[in-house]
Order: structure tokens, then C-alpha cells, then sequence
């Protein structure tokens, strides 16, 4: 809950810069940004309930694939993009919901397993689900009810404008009473219980609140990829995103973001190796081992005095690593 | 109320009276705590009936009994890690404001100028943006209080409120329950048999979770129940 002027600085550098890319940058680079700021957007989902409820969600991907499917499933059967995008989200309401009531009801461990299984079973319903879903081949969206008709610059900058427009709500969202009650929530349930708040309904709102932000990032990625697959609603993206946010920094919405596109960009450069989930994986040691609160949370050398006293020095973690 | 094969109450029957100071007492583990948490809704009663002005609340739960005007504190303190004196109040301020006001930033700012204001009242100002865990026991289990009361809550449940202080905090914390009587039923656990009698207008013994005696605190004194239970706790 310590809210500091450098971090205030950083995410307006990071909006800033994100909207400025296209100005300066060919095509290509546009779509590889637009790609970063959705991804980016998951982080930020997940950011809100593992980070600021203290909610272990393990399947961040159910969220973010059961609306992008709709809209494949509807618009590849003809159907209108604004219908789509209704049944997108009605779809994603049903699972919020679902998923939210069963998870939050068990509670603790229960929460990671309930959101796992829900994003397991999701993936296996699409592999096996031939008809709906295209299995194995997945689904691909006809260009003309896509974000595809619009010249790449306007997708660019809906996407940006989009994204932008998420972090600051759930910058207002984590700063406002409703920000302190999650931080209480996180810290003591039982006292929040003891001072009158209904816990459950919090964490079931707080639930729903991070899949409408994963469902934004899903319908984007269905208008501006236009290809889906059964992995964007597994378990190995689910827990990918549970590595960007604790890579970053939890709790911090930026911290999210940055470790996001660290991650993802990553793993586009290191793919011609063929052992690369090794080092992406050594990485995340480092950075739990040295940085537990992220990348976010290291200073240059010269400013390390402001570190909190007690905890773990942190230690560059790109070394050793080669 | 049974933890399993354990039978930690039974046969208990209380009545706090309204505007009352009720304290009960009782060697450790005669159940006192566990009395309190049934009554606060922590625990369910595997049987029996709890009323609250009137009204069965046995199966209320705890958040909702809080609403109703059930204020408490605990007995360890343990309080909300991250988050500063003053939003602890403004969190215990904001909860009768309907969510949507949460979000609102002048509502916001009000309430911290309230919690605020309330911590200068309890002469904890200079708290205001510590970490509610970083303080003090004394200060720890003075914040509860204020945090139990920052509701107006029309009963007010104290475990042990003065646990782990000096004397001189204890004597200061007896006067202010005796003011806060003016305004709240208080129920209260303590240890303290002296201070107890002071402050109490009525006192239940409790001895393996039964009420063993009630009574003014004269008629407790006098017991001779009372005396056998604390002679014989204090030599065992």
C-alpha cells in the first residue's frame, strides 16, 4: 500500500510510450507492440487478484480463451461482429461466474485448484469439441469481421487506446476504499469478517472484475490475431501469466506489464534455441531467489539505499545466466 | 459448542443486560474465549440459540452480525499487514458506505480525515501511517478498540483487552470502558480479577465451559464456588 512518486512516473512513462510507438515504428513492429500491450493486459488481470486480493488464480486463461472462442465460434458461422462481441461477453460472464462462485466458496488452496481445473477442462472441451472449436486446427477469423479492415496504425491505437484506458481504472480501482478492502482482504480475512464486510462477495466481485479485464485482452487478440487455438485457453498459458506477474512484481500493475513483454519478448528472441524454456525458466529462479518482489522492485546501483531493511538484497538477476 | 469428541460449552445460558458492563472470568480454559467467538459469530454452536436484542442470530454470519451493531475485539492481536492506522479506521469507516462510494475519491478523502481525526481522539495520531503491525502490544490492542468502536456498535465483545499491558495502562484502559458503558454494553474476558470487580457490574464465572456463578461483583467476591475455582486454579 506504499505508494511512491517513481512508481506514479513510470507507469505514465510506460502509457506514454506505448502510444507514442506507432508514430515512429513500421508495421511489423506495430503488430509485435499490439501483441505485448494485450498480453500485457492479461498480466494486469492477474495483477488485480493474485497482486492486490492476494487470489491465486492458476487459470487466468479461461478468462481470457472462453471470449475470444466465442467470437471465432459465432463469426466463423457468419455471424455479426456486434453479435459476437455481446455473446463474447455474456460467455465470459457465465464463466467469470461460475468459476468465481466455486473458487472463491473453497477458499485458499481451493482457489488455485478450481481456476486450474476450470482452465484445464476449457482446454480439453475445445480440443475435443471438434464442431465447435476446430479441436487441434482451432479457428480463424475471416478478415472482414475483424479488426483486420482497419488500416494497422487504427488497430494499433485501438488496441493502445484500450489498454491505457484499463490500466488507469485499475490504477483508480487499487488506490480507492475498494483497493484498501482487497489489501485488507489479502492481509486478514477474518478480521474484515469481524469489522462487518462480506468477504466472499468481495473476492467474487474482485473475481469478476480481472475476468472482464482478461475478457477485454481475449476479444482483442480474437479481432486483431484472428487465429485461435486450444492453448489460449490452457494451463500453460494460465501459469505463464502467474510468471510474468510474479517476474514483474505483483501488486504493482506496471511491475505486471514490464514482466509480460520481458517474458514474451524472450521467448520470441531465444526460440531458435532449442533448450529455451530452460533459461526462461532459470530466469524466474534468479528472479524469485534474488528479487522476490520483482524486477520492478531493483534500483540502479546508486539508489539501493532506499531498499526496505530486512529484506533480501537484490541482485541484478541476469547474471549468472549468461 | 464441541470440537469434535470435546465438549469445550455446555448448559450455558447468559444474559448481558442492556447498558451493563458484563465481564466473565475464569481459569484458563474454562471457555471463555470460545464464548466470545460463538457469541461474535467465529464459531457456529453445534447447539442452542444466541438472541441479539430480540432476534435469533445463531446462524447469523459474522459479517452481518457486525452490521447489526456487534462490535469486537481479539484477544491476539494480529492486525492487517500493509496497511497504515489510519486506513485501517478508514476500512472500518467506509463499511456502512455502499461500494460504489469506495471508488469515489472525495468519499475517500473524507473518510481518511475521519479515521484521521478519530486517532487523534484516541491520542494515537502519531500512528496514523505506521503499519497497524509494526505497532506496539499495547498500541496494537488500543487500535483494536478503536477499530471495534469506529462503528458505534451497540455491544462491544473485549477479549482480554489488557493482556500484556503495564498497570498504569490497565487502570487508564478500565477508566475508558467505564465511559464507554455510558454508551455500549460491553461484554468482557479478562484475567485481571481486581479490575474486573472495578469496572463490571455483573460477572460470570465460568469453569469447565459452565457458568458456575453470576452476580454483582460483591456477591461474586462473597462465593464460595468462585473462591474454590480460583484457589484451586491458582495452586494447580
Amino acid at each position: 500500500m506504499v505508494r511512491s512518486g517513481g512508481r506514479e512516473r513510470a507507469t505514465t512513462a510506460v502509457v506514454v510510450l506505448a502510444l507514442l510507438c506507432p508514430l515512429a515504428l513500421p508495421d511489423f513492429y506495430l503488430y509485435t507492440a499490439a501483441d505485448l500491450i494485450i498480453w500485457a493486459l492479461l498480466a494486469i488481470s492477474l495483477d488485480v487478484l493474485l497482486g492486490y486480493a492476494g487470489l491465486p488464480s492458476f487459470g487466468q486463461a479461461a478468462f481470457f480463451g472462453v471470449p475470444a472462442y466465442t467470437i471465432g465460434i459465432v463469426v466463423s458461422r457468419g455471424g455479426p461482429l456486434t453479435l459476437a462481441i455481446l455473446a463474447a461477453i455474456a460467455a465470459l460472464l457465465v464463466i467469470a461466474m461460475a468459476v468465481g462462485y466455486f473458487a472463491t466458496k473453497t477458499g485458499g488452496v481451493g482457489y488455485i485448484v478450481v481456476t486450474m481445473l476450470a482452465s484445464f477442462s476449457l482446454f480439453q472441451l475445445a480440443l475435443v469439441w471438434t464442431g465447435l472449436t476446430g479441436g487441434e486446427n482451432g479457428l480463424y477469423l475471416p478478415r472482414a469481421s475483424s479488426l483486420a479492415v482497419l488500416r494497422v496504425r487504427a488497430q494499433y491505437l485501438v488496441v493502445a487506446g484500450l489498454g491505457s484506458a484499463v490500466l488507469w481504472a485499475s490504477r483508480r480501482l487499487a488506490r480507492s476504499g475498494y483497493g484498501l478492502a482487497l489489501a485488507a482482504v489479502k492481509s486478514n480475512e477474518r478480521r474484515c469478517r469481524a469489522l462487518g464486510y462480506n468477504v466472499e462477495r468481495i473476492k467474487l466481485q474482485v473475481t469478476l472484475v480481472s475476468a472482464g479485464i482478461a475478457g477485454i485482452a481475449g476479444i482483442l487478440y480474437a479481432l486483431v490475431e484472428r487465429a485461435l487455438a486450444p492453448d489460449l485457453l490452457g494451463p500453460g498459458l494460465s501459469t505463464e501469466v502467474v510468471i510474468w506477474v510474479l517476474l514483474g512484481g505483483a501488486q504493482t500493475l506496471v511491475g505486471p506489464i514490464m514482466g509480460a513483454a520481458l517474458f514474451v519478448t524472450l521467448k520470441q528472441v531465444l526460440n531458435t534455441f532449442e533448450s529455451y524454456p530452460l533459461v526462461l525458466g532459470l530466469l524466474f529462479v534468479a528472479v524469485v531467489t534474488w528479487a522476490p518482489a520483482g524486477l520492478i522492485a531493483l534500483r540502479p546501483p546508486g539508489r539501493r539505499r532506499r531498499r526496505s531493511p530486512g529484506g533480501p538484497r537484490p541482485s541484478p538477476p541476469e547474471t549468472g545466466l549468461g | 459448542m464441541r470440537f469434535g469428541p470435546f465438549t469445550v460449552l455446555s448448559e450455558l445460558d447468559l444474559e448481558v443486560r442492556a447498558g451493563e458492563v458484563h465481564a466473565i472470568i475464569g481459569p484458563n480454559g474454562a471457555g471463555k474465549t470460545t464464548l466470545l467467538h460463538v457469541l461474535a459469530g467465529d464459531l457456529l454452536p453445534s447447539a442452542g440459540r444466541i438472541r441479539f436484542d430480540g432476534k435469533d442470530i445463531t446462524f447469523v454470519p459474522m459479517y452481518r452480525r457486525a452490521r447489526l451493531g456487534l462490535g469486537r475485539s481479539y484477544q491476539i492481536a494480529r492486525l492487517f499487514p500493509g496497511v497504515t492506522c489510519q486506513q485501517a479506521l478508514q476500512l472500518a469507516l467506509q463499511r456502512d458506505s455502499p461500494a460504489r462510494d469506495w471508488l469515489s475519491r472525495g468519499r475517500c478523502r473524507l473518510l481518511a480525515e475521519r479515521a484521521l481525526s478519530m486517532l487523534e481522539t484516541a491520542g494515537m495520531a502519531q500512528c496514523a501511517h505506521q503499519e497497524t503491525t509494526s505497532l506496539s502490544h499495547g498500541l496494537q490492542k488500543q487500535l483494536e478498540i478503536v477499530l471495534a468502536l469506529a462503528n458505534e456498535p451497540r455491544l462491544l465483545l473485549l477479549d482480554e483487552p489488557m493482556a500484556g499491558m503495564s498497570a498504569s495502562e490497565r487502570i487508564e484502559l478500565g477508566a475508558r470502558i467505564r465511559l464507554l458503558a455510558a454508551r455500549q454494553t460491553i461484554v468482557l474476558v479478562d484475567h485481571d480479577i481486581e479490575m474486573v470487580m472495578s469496572i463490571a457490574d455483573r460477572i460470570s464465572v465460568m469453569h469447565n465451559g459452565r457458568i458456575v456463578v453470576e452476580g454483582s461483583p460483591s456477591e461474586v467476591r462473597a462465593s464460595r464456588i468462585a473462591q474454590a475455582i480460583y484457589l484451586g486454579a491458582a495452586n494447580a
